[in-house]
């Protein structure tokens, strides 16, 4: 089977991304746009566009019936989902099958066995993998009290999380009882809105618990590999916001260990493509536990092509169209070097309870130099919409040490400028700094911990910024009193102008 | 002034404004000069060489120490400015805009106050009615942008007297959601 066009169901940065190596491969790319994106990035880095409806996600991304027509409109043989969107979706995999479009992911069954995380947990205790303790099944309409009752028998704090989600959508931590009600409100709400379904169930929160998660790769051959880890503990609000890998806490015992685990939890649900097995590790013991598998290309996968070599992408699609594995886990373990790290640029603003700043990039430098990769979904004067997620583009470095990755993170944060809206990069780079993470000795409570540093008032050099903002408003003052329209200039006379001039000055 | 232009010559009139910046109130005088500007800033003298860049840029030599600074009006007013690696959010006005700035009472919290939507977005749920009585930090309406909730909060304790926000209304930035008196 050969693939010769790709449609690439998503927009933003992923799409740039996956229509990369489309290019790379000589398959030709379709993508797909709301009325929202029209004049989106994404759209113009495509070979054929294809509008899929009005803004809202949910009346044009997420249409199943839109996206494969533009498939047979195109004469698109494959879809990529990237990450998001339909990515994760078992009907929108069955309906490419029956439109005979390869659906490049893994099969429904496995996305629906994992995709439910109720479900996945059943069938990974089944194949001998550790979880976190927990109530086995949503919350049932009406179930709210015994599903308190339960809350307190495996003790405060636990965590509620979406039936159907990820992404920390529809995901609360809950400390104490009182703030029971509440919280399983909002998550059903954000679960309902992210998701089209309100169910959430219950699980034990762990003290001190890094997230890290392994990137599995299946082939149709029954062969299954493990990538290394990511470590992605640096979350706000359980939005990741900061991953690296290695992992500071991993050995590489517990790398095979974890990696095998990872490997299993795929083969039980007869897994294909590239996969994610989320764990938590208990800071204090190297305890692991899994959460879920993740049956999509993940938002920072570009942490593990940078210390493997691999462009992830390009596997999927090979692998899609029937090729074998190209590595043994042996060869995995030869080719791993290096540190890397990524950060996730969002349009927000730290300083406003990280409030959405959509709008109109008006400038935009990225970083350049050695050791930096920048995929981004946006230019100069693109339009960021409000009716998607806040991620503008990812920064990600390697380096040959961890030290050393975060001095370039660092650098690199600095070189960065957007201007129009408001973004996290300052934030970024003050998450950098603060010792818990520089010392590898983080959990996924860092960025609550650190709030108070991470959100303090800029110090530095505000009288060269002051003098900066009165050189360039004495300009625009001088400007504004000299500007007349067309007409009315010519005939101005000089006295006039000296006039406002004198004005002006008398102003002051 | 265009790209890589000059900032000298231009500047013939000096000037005298009042910052405010990380809550503070501090007096900016600007004068041209010789090679550049004496900006006086709370009574200390800073001589710069300027240079316009590209875009909303200015390049400063203080001495010898170079500077890129990218200032960045915002919406409300407001300059965020970027020197070299930090971010600086300010807010420079001339006299007239003083005078009119201290006359509008924006600073204090008596009497009604108005609350706008802080971003575009859709308005998801109105949690109060006209006639409500509101504590401070009291919820009043959930503005929903790029897949996140953000409730606005009463500024005070008092009554809602004017109700704009509608639920699932789209609203845009600035827009009048409720008054608070």
């Amino acid at each position: 089977m050969s693939i010769r066009k790709i449609l690439i169901a998503n927009r933003g940065e992923i799409a740039l991304r996956v229509a990369r190596t489309c290019h790379e491969m000589g398959i030709r790319t379709v993508a797909i746009y709301s009325d929202a994106d029209r004049a989106a990035l994404h759209v113009r880095s495509c070979d054929e566009a294809v509008r899929v409806g009005p803004p809202a996600s949910r009346e044009s991304y997420l249409v199943i019936e839109n996206v494969i027509a533009a498939c047979r409109k195109t004469g698109a043989d494959a879809v990529h989902p990237g990450y998001g969107f339909l990515s994760e979706n078992a009907q929108f995999a069955r309906a490419c099958a029956a439109a005979g479009i390869t659906f490049i992911g893994p099969p429904p069954s496995a996305m629906e066995e994992m995709g439910e995380k109720t479900r996945a947990r059943r069938k990974v205790i089944e194949a001998g993998v550790p979880v976190v303790p927990g109530l086995k099944e949503p919350i049932p309409q009406g179930g709210e009290a015994a599903a308190k009752d339960y809350a307190l028998s495996i003790g405060y704090p636990i965590m509620l999380k979406a039936a159907a989600g990820g992404g920390g959508k529809g995901m609360r931590l809950v400390a104490e009882p009182r703030e029971f009600d509440s919280a399983l409100a909002t998550a059903q709400r954000e679960a309902m809105g992210a998701f089209g379904d309100a169910r959430v169930y219950i699980e034990k929160a762990i003290a001190r618990p890094r997230h890290v998660e392994i990137q599995v790769f299946a082939d149709t051959h029954g062969n299954c590999i493990w990538l290394g880890e990511r470590e992605c503990s640096v979350q706000r609000r359980h939005q990741k916001v900061i991953e690296e890998t290695p992992s500071a806490i991993v050995t590489p015992e517990l790398r095979a260990e974890m990696g095998k685990v990872a490997v299993n939890a795929a083969r039980a649900v007869k897994y294909v493509g590239a996969g994610t097995c989320e764990f938590l590790v208990d800071g204090n013991t190297r305890s692991f536990y899994f959460l879920e598998m993740n049956t999509r290309l993940q938002v920072e996968h570009p942490i593990t092509e940078l210390c493997t070599g691999l462009d992830l992408v390009r596997w999927q699609i090979e692998i899609a169209a029937g090729a074998r594995l190209p590595w043994t886990q042996e060869d995995v373990l030869a080719n791993l070097r290096g540190h890397a790290i990524e950060a996730r640029l969002y349009a927000e603003d730290p300083a406003r309870n990280f409030l959405p700043s959509p709008g109109q990039i008006l400038e935009l430098r990225l970083a350049q130099g050695p050791g930096v990769r920048n995929d981004c979904g946006v230019e100069s004067g693109s339009e960021v919409p409000r009716y998607y997620d806040p991620m503008i583009g990812k920064l990600a470095v390697w380096a040959r040490t961890r030290d050393q990755a975060i001095a370039r993170l660092r650098r690199a944060l600095g070189e960065t400028v957007v201007k129009g809206i408001i973004t996290n990069t300052a934030y970024l780079k003050r998450v950098l700094d603060l010792e818990e993470f520089r010392k590898g000795d983080y959990d996924t409570g860092l960025l609550a911990r650190g709030q108070e540093r991470l959100l303090a008032p800029e110090q530095a050099e505000e009288e060269i910024a002051l003098a900066a903002a009165a050189i360039w408003q004495l300009e625009q003052d001088q400007r504004a009193a000299l500007r007349r329209p067309a007409a009315a200039a010519a005939q101005e006379s000089a006295w006039a102008r000296a006039g406002r001039l004198a004005a002006l000055r008398r102003s002051r | 002034m265009g790209a890589g232009g000059t900032a000298r010559g231009a500047a013939e009139v000096s000037m005298r404004y009042t910052a405010f910046v990380g809550g503070e109130e501090r007096s900016v005088d600007v004068a041209p000069r010789e090679g550049g500007y004496r900006v006086t800033i709370g009574g200390k003298a800073f001589d710069l060489d300027a240079v316009h860049l590209q875009g909303a840029a200015i390049s400063l030599i203080v001495g010898t120490r170079s500077y890129r600074c990218d200032i960045e009006p915002r919406k409300d007013g407001k300059l965020a400015v970027l020197v070299n690696e930090s971010v600086v959010d300010l807010e420079i006005l001339d006299e007239r805009k003083l005078r009119m700035r201290r006359a509008s009472g924006k600073f204090s919290l008596e009497g009604p106050q108005r609350i706008d939507a802080p971003m575009p977005g859709k308005v998801v749920r109105v949690l109060v009615k006209v006639g409500d009585e509101v504590e401070e930090g009291q919820g009043l309406v959930v503005v929903e942008a790029m897949k996140m909730e953000n409730e606005l909060k009463s500024p005070k304790a008092g009554k809602v007297t004017e109700l704009h926000a509608v639920e699932g209304a789209a609203v845009e930035a600035g827009a009048k959601m409720l008054v608070v008196a």
